[in-house]
């Protein structure tokens, strides 16, 4: 029983740390040694995209308008549509719109959260999208991990 | 019976302990319109099983299975050589887990999941961790200090490809209010000096880890010191209490580790 838990134990960390370097996309949930955020945080950042909030407050309204209506029609079909509910829904790590404003990123005239989209999250694509959107515009992101600010 | 085991031990129920009721006085989010509501988080199971998980997953559920976590991780603590408790908070911490994510599961849980099972397993044969075999014992010893050793390496590794170190990601932060409070960010800012230092430090000693716990006892304390340090200061200033909690359950066996 020793030698075959031991075998478990080498085996478990041996994949651990083939997990971390190897193929970064696994989240296997005991076998990745990041935060849950890690990978598109850091993507995001290799994309020299830094900070949300600086990129809302460094842009024009009316120049982000048309992109966010187009999210939040997307978003609200795939939220709200009884189909789309039946979709697989992409969980996302980055925060859901109500998050940025409630951490006083100014998305006027959208008050997202009088609005009841308090739940809308971002699917991973379109996550990808909306920083390489973000970044073509020359603008900054922060990523924040959603278990810290949970809490 | 195996002093870093059962100090081991006591900081996995304690963790287990703190982070439930943390999560019990934060209650709110699991309400029927919060965050973490049922309604949405059960969108990732397929629609019958999440009908099925609806008890346990819904508003009362949820807290009743956090209430039992704070329990088991008690019960762990008067009784450290109790198998059953482990068990207990081994099922419960996966099932709030698979039901918690993606917004309440961070590194810090999955860590303290994985010293958990750690446990649990060293203590299988003798259904109880503190008579485990010698040799098993110091086997989940090894295996918790490598893990914690390599989880900060990896972090430092990142941290260092993407530029940390010019004062830029902290500051970055400072401006987020939602994760840093008011009163951090300006004391922070005020010596923003530091920033630069305080990057650097934390790449450094993440990348580290692993040649501190194998240089010997005192780089082991110097890396125990500052992992304690450094965590107290992120749940401080960023609300990652989890980390610190999750994280203390290593020092014991990183410094039997060192010393060996």
């Amino acid at each position: 029983m020793t030698a075959f838990l031991t075998v478990v134990f080498a085996l478990w960390f041996g994949l651990t740390l083939l997990c971390q370097f190897i193929k970064p996309t696994v989240s296997g949930r005991l076998l990745r040694w990041d935060y849950p955020g890690l990978i598109p945080m850091y993507r995001v950042f290799d994309r020299r995209v830094q900070d949300l909030t600086l990129y809302y407050r460094s842009h024009p309204e009316g120049e982000w308008k048309p992109f966010l209506e187009q999210r939040e029609a997307r978003l609200r079909q795939i939220i709200w549509n009884p189909e789309g509910y039946r979709h697989k829904i992409l969980w996302s790590h980055l925060r859901s719109l109500s998050d940025f404003h409630h951490a006083g990123v100014p998305i006027a005239p959208y008050n997202l959260s009088n609005q009841g989209l308090e739940n809308i999250l971002l699917e991973e694509t379109e996550c990808r999208e909306f920083c390489q959107f973000a970044v073509s515009e020359g603008g900054t992101i922060i990523y924040a991990s959603p278990g810290g600010f949970a809490r | 019976m195996s002093q870093p085991l059962y100090w081991t031990l006591l900081l996995v129920g304690l963790a287990h302990l703190l982070s439930s009721c943390e999560l019990l006085a934060a209650r709110k989010l699991f309400g029927p319109e919060a965050r973490c509501c049922w309604s949405l988080l059960s969108q990732k199971f397929p629609e019958r099983l999440a009908r099925l998980l609806q008890p346990l997953g819904g508003h009362p559920g949820v807290l009743a299975l956090l209430a039992l976590r704070a329990s088991s991780g008690l019960w762990l603590i008067c009784c450290p050589s109790s198998w059953a408790a482990l068990v207990s908070l081994t099922v419960l911490t996966i099932v709030l887990h698979a039901r918690n994510r993606p917004w309440m599961v961070d590194a810090g849980d999955k860590f303290l999941l994985m010293v958990t099972l750690g446990l649990l397993l060293a203590g299988l044969p003798t259904q109880s961790v503190l008579s485990a075999e010698p040799a098993l014992e110091s086997v989940a010893l090894i295996f918790i200090a490598a893990q914690a050793s390599l989880s900060y390496f990896t972090a430092g590794f990142y941290k260092m490809r993407n530029r940390w170190g010019n004062g830029r990601f902290l500051s970055d932060l400072l401006d987020c209010q939602l994760l840093v409070g008011r009163t951090h960010a300006t004391f922070l800012k005020r010596y923003s000096w530091l920033l630069p230092l305080m990057e650097t430090s934390v790449v450094t000693i993440q990348l580290m880890a692993p040649a501190l716990v194998l240089m010997g006892p005192t780089c082991a304390k110097v890396l125990v010191l500052w992992s304690f340090t450094f965590h107290l200061l992120g749940a401080w200033g960023l609300g990652l209490r989890t980390f610190s909690q999750a994280y203390w359950t290593c020092y014991p066996a990183i410094l039997w580790c060192a010393a060996r």
